[in-house]
């Protein structure tokens, strides 16, 4: 054979060795690791989020009103999420079901009330004013 | 021939190559699994952890003091948190229970664990002062009708008075601060007076908090 037959096909060899090796990456595992990266990180600012609104809660007291802002991630795994508050507990959503989590949330029984809605991006604030049977935890 | 010798070098460096990249992925793998955490889990066992050895817990007195006679799971129950098996032991023993948390997370705090107890003493009143060896914060005095003690004073301040002679079960506040010395006004007999005090034994306790979601 000529060289240049031979270093043609070697040539051609490499690239649809290149080609195969991206595309076994890029269709099995790298989708893989993202998801559950995505997934231990939004269980981490979950449980940042949750101890955040705990340590807002003041102690016994006459009256008391608290305002803070709590610090969240932009996107997780590329997407905007958001967290909401329902029934005693903390809700990420997010659009891929992997990284979707919730954790529960210890509150004292003064608390009476929590809700509100947090959108990843947006400044997010945790307000806890006075209602008429307890303290009322709102996102904001 | 040189062709296919250069060909048969690219395949061999090919499979080096390949091989390289799979021990990278499985390393990779590996130290992903080892970073792995719980997250969630953990911050819910420290919340509640926090909260029952806290100023506000319902089992306490005071911050990390637990409080023997208040330790049942009715009055734990009202803070822990639904949607995840607890269990809550303090020095091995279950307080509160609901479902099986295995392989959950456990946070442990340090705390004290205080028990009252009740101890009687009838003094042997050749002279008619009693003084607590523990301190307390009351303490039940009961005197014997027919004794004829009028004045009971505590550290020089007086806490039962009775023109008449006092008479039965009394309850005085005791200093919180000061070892307290009773005195009794009056001649008594060994028996007709006893003092009940209420001195607090305290000792250490393991709080175990186990959360799995």
């Amino acid at each position: 054979m000529s060289p240049v037959v031979g270093k043609a096909m070697e040539a051609t060899l490499v690239v649809l060795y290149l080609g195969a090796v991206t595309a076994t990456l890029y269709g099995g595992v790298v989708p893989e690791y993202r998801a559950a990266t995505g997934g231990e990180i939004a269980d981490r600012t979950l449980a940042d989020a949750a101890t955040d609104i705990e340590a807002a809660i003041p102690p016994e007291t006459e009256a008391a009103t608290v305002r803070r802002t709590v610090e969240m991630p932009a996107t997780i795994a590329g997407s905007a999420y958001r967290i909401h508050a329902k029934n005693d507990s903390l809700i990420l959503e997010h659009p891929s079901p992997e990284v979707s989590t919730r954790t529960p949330l210890v509150l004292p029984e003064r608390i009476e009330h929590l809700s509100g809605t947090w959108a990843s991006g947006e400044t997010a604030v945790v307000r806890i004013v006075d209602g008429p049977d307890g303290l009322e935890i709102r996102l904001e | 021939m040189r062709g296919q010798a250069n060909l048969l070098a690219l395949a061999i460096a090919l499979i080096v190559v390949t091989t390289v990249a799979s021990v990278g992925v499985v390393v990779a793998d590996g130290a992903f699994t080892t970073a792995q955490r719980d997250a969630t889990e953990r911050a819910t066992a420290i919340a509640l952890a926090d909260r029952i050895v806290g100023t506000d817990s319902p089992v306490t007195d005071r911050r990390n003091v637990l409080n023997e006679s208040l330790l049942e799971d009715e009055r734990i129950d009202p803070i822990v948190p639904t949607g995840a098996d607890i269990r809550i032991t303090v020095d091995g023993d279950v307080l509160y229970e609901r479902g099986d948390p295995v392989g959950g997370t456990t946070i442990r705090r340090l705390a004290i664990l205080s028990e009252r107890q009740s101890v009687t003493i009838e003094p042997r009143l050749d002279r008619p002062v009693v003084t607590l060896p523990r301190r307390s914060p009351t303490a039940t005095v009961r005197v014997d009708p027919d004794s004829d003690v009028e004045t009971v004073r505590a550290n020089d301040r007086v806490v039962l008075y009775d023109r008449t002679g006092i008479d039965g079960e009394h309850d005085v506040r005791l200093s919180r601060y000061e070892t307290t010395t009773l005195e009794f006004d009056g001649v008594v007999d060994t028996g007709e007076v006893s003092v009940t005090y209420y001195p607090r034994r305290t000792t250490k306790a393991l709080v175990e908090v186990t959360v799995s979601d």
